[in-house]
């Protein structure tokens, strides 16, 4: 099972300063040009899966976490999205920083025993880094629900039937 | 008219749109909402302002001048209608006219029953509204999946009592056009008052107030080349309407203040112009709305709205499967070269809704959110669409491939 590390409450992520710093720091920029968008042909066999949706905004999203044998960080992390221009980059960033994790740094081991809730990127973190407005905190929310979604699988498996749509 | 070929839209558009990012290459195909003002517009409106010092409403002989060209621009404007150009009333555009013909026409007789149709105008739709606030009857009738009105519907609801019929000759989203010598036949047969929201047509197609059995005729100035902040208003000798701007007793005490005299003469210069310009303008808009329409169908799920009705030239509506509407149109205004166009109408885009246009002809929320309206004008060349229709065609298969896997 992968075991993805993500930052704690209390533990520093060395990504947090791309999301100060990201150079291409608009929404607009990433949503234009996404780096982490699942190609058509990938072979997901075997990856993790993420899926929320927005019905509000008719927006669905998954992200996919490529396990790594030897490693507990995702090794390629890719979306998918249908939804506002605000998710596409949500989803982008996301994927840029789950790639960018570096496990001496991470404390929290997803689907380890006794492991305290971690804590996602925080919405401001989004927020700076992408320079998206308060009232769009909802593909923030959307891109968190998809984690969490993952997190659930990497503790207790995929559900039955699970229907995320 | 200024030959197309000597200014194509994308050189306008770079030399002009202050938004742009440098370097950005803007396609401009949003005429319904705002279309450029042509060259002998901005002429008329430079001669004047250097010209035209005086008050047009001065007893003096500068004020005389100024009036004496503005009674030239009413001729203009009044030759498109058929109509005489001591019935008109400037305004501000056709918003303040739909409103003065509306809120005026029902406060002079005191109220009454007010009909009208679902694909209206807001400008008409929120009028009607607070007039059926203040004590009016509304009806709102239905179109059918072409955006068509349904005449026998119509007369039904005009048989039972009516005071108004407020009604747009081509729609601003689908350019469908409606059938005017059959609804003021309808109109005058029992005795109710018409008013036609003329915006997208002045100029374009020739109008007759008496064929058409008009009371009332909105106008705009900026729809057809002419300047922003000016419209007109058409109201036919013995219709009553209670002013809307009081102070000064301007224009017969109809509509006060002073008369912009640059303003109208942009508007009447462009009147002339699309008049001169006439069928052979509405000829080569055809062709290019054909021809963008033929390359939009070149990607699979792009459905022409309103594709059955009879249609003004230069409109094409679609709405495309398979994307999400707020990105399609991110995508196409943000993207280079960027697509000046908008979903449904720019007024639905400035309240954050989708069409409600294409919503009351019966088209999903998510449907009538993911729609384009391409509107063509007198700066749109035929490689204008060929470029538009392949960034269209290259944006659409990015978001499908973004949306694979979701």
């Amino acid at each position: 099972m992968l075991r993805l590390v993500l930052p704690t409450k209390s533990g520093v992520c060395v990504n947090s300063r791309m999301a100060r710093e990201n150079p291409t720091g608009t929404w607009q920029a990433r949503f234009l040009a996404p780096r982490h968008a699942l190609a058509a042909d990938a072979d997901c066999t075997g990856w993790l899966v993420g899926r929320a949706t927005s019905p509000v905004d008719d927006a669905r999203l998954a992200i996919y976490l490529a396990p790594a044998a030897h490693h507990r960080v995702p090794r390629i992390a890719r979306f998918g999205a249908y939804g506002p221009p605000i998710l596409i980059a949500c989803a982008d960033w996301i994927c840029e920083y789950l790639e960018g994790l570096r496990e001496p740094l991470a404390n929290v081991a997803l689907g380890a025993s006794g492991v305290d809730t971690p804590l996602w990127p925080p919405i401001d973190w989004f927020e700076r880094a992408l320079a998206i407005a308060a009232t769009d905190r909802f593909a923030v929310i959307a891109v968190q629900d998809a984690m969490t979604d993952i997190l659930f699988q990497c503790r207790h498996g995929p559900l039955q039937n699970y229907d995320s749509d | 008219m200024q030959n197309v070929d000597d200014r194509s839209s994308e050189q306008l558009i770079e030399g002009q749109h202050a938004g742009a990012e440098c370097g950005q290459t803007i396609l401009y195909l949003d005429h319904a909402a705002s279309s450029p003002a042509l060259p002998e517009v901005v002429e008329a409106m430079r001669e004047s302002l250097l010209q035209d010092v005086a008050n047009p409403d001065g007893t003096h002989a500068a004020g005389q001048a100024a009036a004496k060209r503005i009674n030239w621009a009413a001729e203009q404007v009044a030759s498109a209608l058929n109509a005489d150009s001591s019935a008109l009333v400037w305004t501000s555009g056709a918003t303040e006219s739909i409103d003065l013909a509306l809120t005026g026409s029902m406060d002079f007789i005191g109220g009454g029953h007010i009909v009208t149709f679902a694909t209206e105008h807001r400008a008409t739709l929120d009028v009607a509204e607070q007039l059926k606030c203040r004590g009016s009857t509304l009806s709102v009738l239905g179109v059918d999946e072409n955006g068509e009105i349904d005449l026998d519907e119509l007369e039904q609801t005009l048989a039972s009592g009516a005071t108004l019929v407020s009604v747009m000759h081509v729609n601003n989203e689908t350019g469908v056009m409606a059938p005017l010598v059959e609804i003021g036949a309808l109109c005058a047969r029992y005795d109710v008052l018409l008013h036609v929201d003329a915006a997208q047509s002045l100029g374009r197609f020739p109008l007759d107030v008496d064929a058409m059995n008009a009371s009332l005729v909105s106008m705009s100035g900026h729809k057809t080349g002419g300047p922003k902040g000016i419209g007109a208003l058409y109201v036919r000798p013995g219709v009553g309407l209670t002013p809307r701007l009081r102070g000064g007793g301007q224009q017969a005490g109809q509509r006060g203040g002073t008369r912009p005299t640059h303003q109208i003469l942009g508007l009447g210069a462009a009147v002339h112009a699309a008049r001169v310009a006439g069928p052979a303008e509405r000829e080569r808009l055809e062709f290019l709305g054909k021809r963008l329409w033929h390359l939009l169908a070149q990607t699979p799920g792009v459905i022409l709205n309103g594709a059955a009705a009879s249609r003004a030239p230069g409109f094409v509506n679609v709405s495309v499967d398979g994307v999400h509407g707020q990105a399609l149109l991110a995508g196409l205004t943000l993207g280079d070269p960027a697509l000046a166009v908008s979903p449904g109408s720019a007024c639905s885009a400035a309240r954050g809704e989708s069409s409600h246009v294409l919503r009351a002809m019966g088209y999903s929320p998510r449907r009538a959110a993911a729609s384009v309206r391409f509107s063509l004008g007198w700066t749109t060349e035929t490689r204008t669409v060929e470029r538009a229709a392949t960034r269209f065609a290259n944006e659409v298969g990015r978001l499908r491939q973004l949306a694979h896997g979701a």
